[in-house]
């Protein structure tokens, strides 16, 4: 992240500062997201990847006060979001909404795609009952959904429109931030380059800001400006798109980017076929980097103290082997 | 070389409402050669799952699979209906043709240990002692590179990661040293870093045992990685079957050439590039009527013939599409079947 | 896919008739809902007067059809106002076991932490008490009336209902509708009342059908014992009144008895077919 001059800087929307989040487990307290800095200016996409059970979406949520904070603070446009009561947020939550993966879990299967695009709107008290109706058609017509849909339910549409419906949802309180959580992972595709088009537009229409959180790295690759890399807890890498994709420095943005599908280097020879345990990485709060168990690179300094997020021009990079050019 | 893996003509249907069938796999054929990789690849509704399990004899009570030829290893099972047969078609399964499934999860006994169940299915097919069968459970561990294997055999699956587990499953469907492996979706669930592993473990083991493998997904990267062949499925049907080189570069159908440029292709520069969208979606199984290509109404460049008449397959750079606009250059052949060379 | 439209919107009360124990359940509950209603048409005066001969088998005098008990009050006419007194009971009772047993369970589930053990612990407690004594201890020392035994079945029955909408709201609480719905800013009362609710509506609406039978066996098992209203006819209250001439006139308990079976199992196959019919893998089909 470059060093922020001033928090008023107007054109951050969202600024988080050494955010921590703890989970209970049976095993005691977890660590699943562990001092994350980053921030989103208007107008920008930061795809934000890492494997399953990084903490990449409990981050996503974090920012949004769904689930408990453990330590750091949020700025929400310009506004210290942290300590403010779930009453006192409700006004902010106009200007930072999610798109989850699964509409099928997140829209309420017994209510109507019109009532359900309505729902926020209703919430806030924004409009009269015809003036809600106008702006839930014109809220469908942006996401490509035909307004006959309003009769309908979630569970009788297929899977593209289901997702364009979680977005109109989010839509209707006019956010200028938009966490996109896994939003077009389970989707074929086709219908995908059908959602990703749509979010584009917005963007453009609207002057969004997008938090895309994925583990597919072609698709982060596609839509954001910069990129964020998350593993175990931790930010290890950041960077303007191009960069991450050109010239990867982390040992672990370089597994990830090598893994793509289809875009494997083979002119580097495959590695040998590696034992499983493959998807191993060290939890945080045992201190040492979280990479350590697969790294070819790790040293005994690696297994002892954490790399700091150090940052350097456009981007930072956590790793004590590998230093980011300035 | 033959082909281990023959299919030709296979058909797979589920009831519909009053009586009807509705049709999920169409006149579908293929072979595959021993120690190749062939790729079926489409979007859901394809039909590529009712595929997999047909070939395995595995699909539920209420669908209805019929083939003109289905030979696994010199084997003739087109008349062999696995309700009626079942003897057969359970001596082909994990014996001549193992499945390897797309959730390890819900594909492993949660309380049994691993060594149990990877034992019961070297036992399943030969009559072996339960320490000889454990002992090939420990080579068939150490086989799917899982560390320690010793203590592997006696956790749960729950005790495993996810790549883990699909080793097991690797692991199991290996016991009886199947001469085709179906992989269905082997990787979805697995995050990319431990799917690249994995991928590279079945080619391995393909290499070792000259196994044919057909690999079910949807991941045109994952075809384009691994795939010898390419199968192309749209609603049902084949529209295009080629050498994967073939494929990849000059795309003969236009639904082929739809799905390659709906994909995010990354280290892009200049402005950010507009993803090909392909119109309208996928006909649900009611609404696939029997004349014309299913991919007329979608597509970008339909021809009057393409509503009434059901392209053929027609041989193009490394196979075979069945396109109205590839048959411009050449002759027309005889329509209606799509059987691969 | 294609099919699952279609049988989405078939309302509820007909995919309910639809199936062989929903339509055999909804016509015996009809039945006996009719007969309650016809009570004083058909038998007009107090059902508790001696109006005949006592002991009259059923079929003998051809005005009293079911014949009269051992006091000569006509059977026929116990039956139709003892259908009031059991459906009467039985869905009054249920009310207020809804009315604990939901609000319970559903702030309990909704808000955890130290409301979530109060309100657990307390449901232990009753549980650690056998229904049917606990009522039998309340009816005893408030003394029986409609209004006691009502209030005496209403207030032991909920424990478990609490424990099954707990269930239901804890795993929706955590889901991502909630999720979303907070993430617009909706307050807990709107998330709690428009959409978790009607989502544990399901497991409510069929665990009230078994309610409604438990709570008529109840009363019938109270009644037995003596601890009916004296002042109004009730089946269990008959069949305990018939118990002493068992042996020679068997029908004075059997008729009552038979009439308390057949409504506990249409309510017993009406809450299976509604089981069936809000299953959503089921309706699909």
């Amino acid at each position: 992240m470059p060093p922020a001059p001033d928090p008023t800087l107007c054109d951050t929307i969202l600024e988080v500062h050494d955010l921590s989040v703890d989970y209970a487990s049976p095993h005691g307290r977890m660590r699943a997201v562990d001092r994350v800095s980053l921030s989103i200016r208007r107008g920008e996409t930061l795809g934000l990847v890492g494997e399953s059970g990084c903490g990449k979406s409990t981050l996503g949520r974090a920012i949004l006060r769904l689930v408990e904070l453990s330590a750091g603070t949020i700025r929400l446009a310009g506004t210290d979001v942290t300590g403010l009561s779930r009453a006192a947020l409700r006004p902010l939550r106009r200007s930072a909404q999610m798109v989850f993966q699964d509409p099928l879990a997140s829209l309420d299967p017994r209510w109507t795609v019109g009532r359900l695009v309505a729902e926020p709107l209703v919430i806030h008290g924004l409009g009269s009952r015809p003036e809600r109706q106008a702006r839930v058609r014109d809220l469908l017509d942006r996401v490509g959904l035909p307004a006959e849909a309003v009769g309908r339910f979630p569970h009788e549409m297929s899977g593209g429109q289901r997702q364009r419906v979680g977005i109109a949802r989010a839509l209707a309180l006019a956010p200028q931030l938009l966490i996109l959580d896994e939003a077009v992972s389970a989707l074929d595709v086709s219908v995908q380059a059908q959602v990703l088009n749509v979010l584009a537009d917005l963007q453009a229409e609207l002057g969004l800001a997008y938090l895309f959180i994925s583990h597919d790295l072609a698709v982060v690759d596609h839509v954001a400006d910069r990129v964020a890399v998350m593993l175990g807890g931790r930010l290890v890498e950041t960077g303007p798109r191009a960069r991450l994709a050109g010239n990867p420095l982390h040992p672990y943005t370089q597994e990830l980017l090598g893994a793509v599908p289809g875009h494997r280097d083979h002119s580097r020879g495959r590695q040998e076929a590696r034992e499983a345990g493959d998807d191993e990485v060290r939890p945080g709060g045992e201190g040492g980097c979280p990479f350590v168990p697969r790294c070819t690179l790790a040293t005994g300094q690696c297994r002892a103290e954490a790399p700091p997020l150090r940052a350097a021009g456009s981007g930072s990079l956590a790793c004590h082997h590998v230093a980011l050019a300035a | 070389m033959d082909p281990v893996l023959d299919v030709d003509g296979l058909s797979v249907s589920f009831p519909g409402p009053r009586g009807t069938r509705l049709p999920a796999v169409e006149d579908l054929g293929f072979a595959v050669r021993p120690g190749e990789t062939l790729a079926i690849v489409g979007e859901s509704g394809c039909g590529k799952s009712a595929t997999a399990l047909a070939l395995l004899g595995l699909l539920p009570a209420n669908a209805a699979a019929t083939a003109r030829r289905l030979r696994i290893a010199g084997t003739e099972l087109s008349s062999a209906d696995p309700r009626s047969s079942p003897e057969i078609w359970r001596r082909q399964r994990g014996g001549r043709i193992a499945m390897i499934f797309q959730e390890p999860l819900t594909a492993l006994n949660p309380v049994l240990t691993i060594g149990e169940q990877v034992a019961e299915a070297v036992r399943a097919h030969e009559l072996v002692s339960w320490r000889t069968a454990r002992g090939r459970a420990l080579d068939l561990l150490r086989r799917v590179r899982l560390p320690s294997p010793e203590r592997c055999l006696e956790a749960y699956p729950h005790q495993l990661s996810g790549g883990m587990r699909q080793r097991v499953v690797i692991a199991m469907a290996l016991a009886c040293r199947p001469a085709v492996l179906v992989a269905d979706e082997p990787t979805t669930a697995l995050d990319v870093t431990v799917q690249a592993r994995v991928l590279d473990l079945i080619g391995e083991i393909q290499r070792e045992t000259r196994a044919a493998l057909v690999l079910i997904t949807h991941d045109l990267g994952v075809v384009a990685d691994r795939a010898d062949r390419v199968l192309v499925m749209y609603a049902g049907r084949a529209v295009e079957t080629r050498h994967a080189r073939d494929l990849f570069a000059a795309p003969a159908h236009p639904y082929t050439r739809a799905l390659l440029a709906a994909r995010p292709r990354p280290g892009w520069t200049g402005p950010r590039p507009r993803l090909a969208e392909i119109p309208g979606r996928v006909p649900g199984l009611a609404e696939r009527g029997a004349a014309g290509c299913r991919f007329a109404p979608r597509c970008a460049s339909v021809l009057p013939d393409c509503h009434t008449l059901r392209p053929g397959p027609r041989p193009v750079a490394g196979g075979e599409a069945a396109c109205h606009r590839v048959a411009e250059t050449t002759e027309p052949e005889e329509p209606a079947r799509a059987a691969c060379a | 896919m294609s099919g699952s439209f279609s049988s989405a919107r078939v309302p509820l009360g007909l995919r309910i008739l639809r199936r062989p124990s929903g339509a055999v359940g909804s016509v015996v509950l009809a039945l006996v809902g009719l007969a309650a209603l016809s009570a004083e048409i058909v038998r007009p005066g107090d059902p508790l007067d001696m109006v005949a001969a006592p002991f009259l088998w059923p079929g003998t005098e051809s005005s009293y059809p079911l014949g009269t008990d051992m006091l000569g009050r006509d059977l026929a006419a116990g039956l139709l106002y003892g259908a009031r007194v059991s459906l009467l009971i039985g869905v009054v009772a249920t009310a207020i076991t809804l009315g604990i047993g939901v609000g319970a369970g559903a702030l309990a589930g909704f808000y955890r932490g130290r409301l979530d053990q109060a309100l657990m612990r307390t449901t232990e407690l009753f549980q650690t008490i056998p229904p049917f004594l606990f009522a039998l201890a309340i009816v005893a020392v408030l003394q029986p009336s409609l209004t006691t035994i009502t209030f005496a079945i209403g207030v032991t029955a909920w424990p478990s209902l609490a424990r099954i909408v707990r269930a239901e709201v804890l795993a929706l609480r955590d889901g991502e509708m909630v999720q979303a719905a907070i993430a617009l800013g909706a307050g807990d009362a709107r998330i709690l009342l428009l959409h978790i609710l009607p989502n544990v509506l399901g497991p409510v609406l069929v665990s009230a059908s078994i309610l409604v039978a438990t709570a008529i066996l109840t009363e019938s098992s109270l009644a037995f014992l003596g601890l009916g209203d004296p002042n109004v006819v009730s089946w269990g209250g008959m069949v305990g009144a018939g118990r002493e001439v068992l042996r020679t006139d068997w029908y004075v308990a059997a008729l009552p008895g038979l009439a308390i079976v057949a409504v506990v199992l249409g309510l017993n196959l009406l809450g299976d077919a509604l089981a069936d019919a809000l299953d959503p893998r089921r309706t699909r089909r």
